[in-house]
């Protein structure tokens, strides 16, 4: 039998939530983002929709804005900050074999 | 013509109860595969991967057909069928296979029974006949594989039954397999387990 596990991804990490926005910006899915001096707030440009994500009480980032640009935006920057989350928390014991993304969804091949 | 009560059971028989499904799976056999986990085993193998599918309670009851519809994806090569333990369900299994095979795919089986055993159970002949691969045994952490041979521990046996595949198309292109689904939920799949809860 093979290993099966599913975890949800929450947007509980500042750092990781910064490199997932700065990899949506290099794939060009966002225009850009800036951090508000208001205290754990991130300004999100994506081609003119501006979104904002703020840190709620149980210590996750929620997304604000427009409800239907929300939601969709909410499930890729949940995706990208999974994926950027994985690649820093690489277990030693595992290397990448191969990485695709297709059907939507992001495979990630480790070799032991 | 069969009566009411025989179509009824006839039915409930194809039922699967069904831990979870992975629509598209590379670690799990050759090509891109449907892979189900049955849910119940009685083995309680020491170090399982999955003890969640040990219980023998209703989880998610799924005809085969079911199954298909809401996940086979274009593309995919066959159907594996892991656990918990197919062979507690063996009408279902057989049924899960039969359509299979009507799909046009190709058919794996992992099972924590030897395949010796298996030859007792009145089902096993039809079910071999719609099945390409036979994973044999309970899993032994002491034995464990280390190679990326689709299998959990040296001990555990693949048998042949058609001419579809061989020993080489189950060595793997990675021991474990991350798949990051549209909502952001992360399945972590193969033969190698990494530690839970890794996403930050």
């Amino acid at each position: 039998m093979s290993f099966f596990t599913v975890v949800r991804t929450e947007l509980k990490n500042k750092e990781l939530l910064i490199k997932a926005l700065e990899e949506l910006k290099e794939r060009g899915e966002i225009t850009e983002y800036e951090l508000l001096p208001v205290k754990d707030k991130i300004q999100v440009d994506r081609d003119g929709d501006i979104l904002t994500l703020v840190l709620d009480e149980t210590g996750c980032y929620q997304i604000q804005g427009d409800a239907r640009v929300v939601s969709q935006f909410s499930k890729r920057l949940k995706q990208i900050y999974a994926y950027v989350g994985i690649k820093e928390h690489l277990p030693l014991d595992f290397e990448i074999a191969e990485e695709k993304e297709s059907a939507g969804s992001i495979s990630i091949l480790l070799k032991g | 013509m069969l009566s009411v009560d025989a179509r009824q059971e006839k039915a409930v028989k194809r039922l699967l109860n069904i831990h979870s499904v992975i629509a598209c799976s590379r670690v799990n056999g050759p090509g891109s595969r449907l892979v189900v986990f049955f849910q119940g085993c009685k083995r309680r193998c020491q170090g399982c991967f999955n003890p969640e599918t040990h219980p023998i309670k209703r989880a998610n009851l799924y005809t085969p057909e079911e199954i298909f519809h809401k996940y086979l994806k274009e593309g995919t090569e066959g159907i594996t069928v892991s656990g918990g333990e197919p062979f507690l369900q063996p009408e279902g299994l057989l049924a899960l296979l039969k359509e299979a095979r009507k799909q046009g795919l190709s058919t794996v089986v992992y099972t924590g029974y030897r395949y010796e055993e298996l030859l007792s159970l009145k089902e096993t002949p039809l079910i071999f006949e719609h099945l390409d691969v036979l994973v044999d045994g309970e899993f032994r952490m002491e034995e464990k594989e280390e190679s990326l041979l689709a299998r959990g521990s040296k001990n555990q046996r693949l048998f042949f039954l058609s001419s579809r595949y061989s020993l080489e198309d189950f060595y793997m292109d990675g021991k474990v397999e991350l798949i990051i689904n549209p909502d952001g939920t992360v399945v972590t799949t193969g033969f190698e387990a990494i530690q839970k809860n890794e996403t930050p």
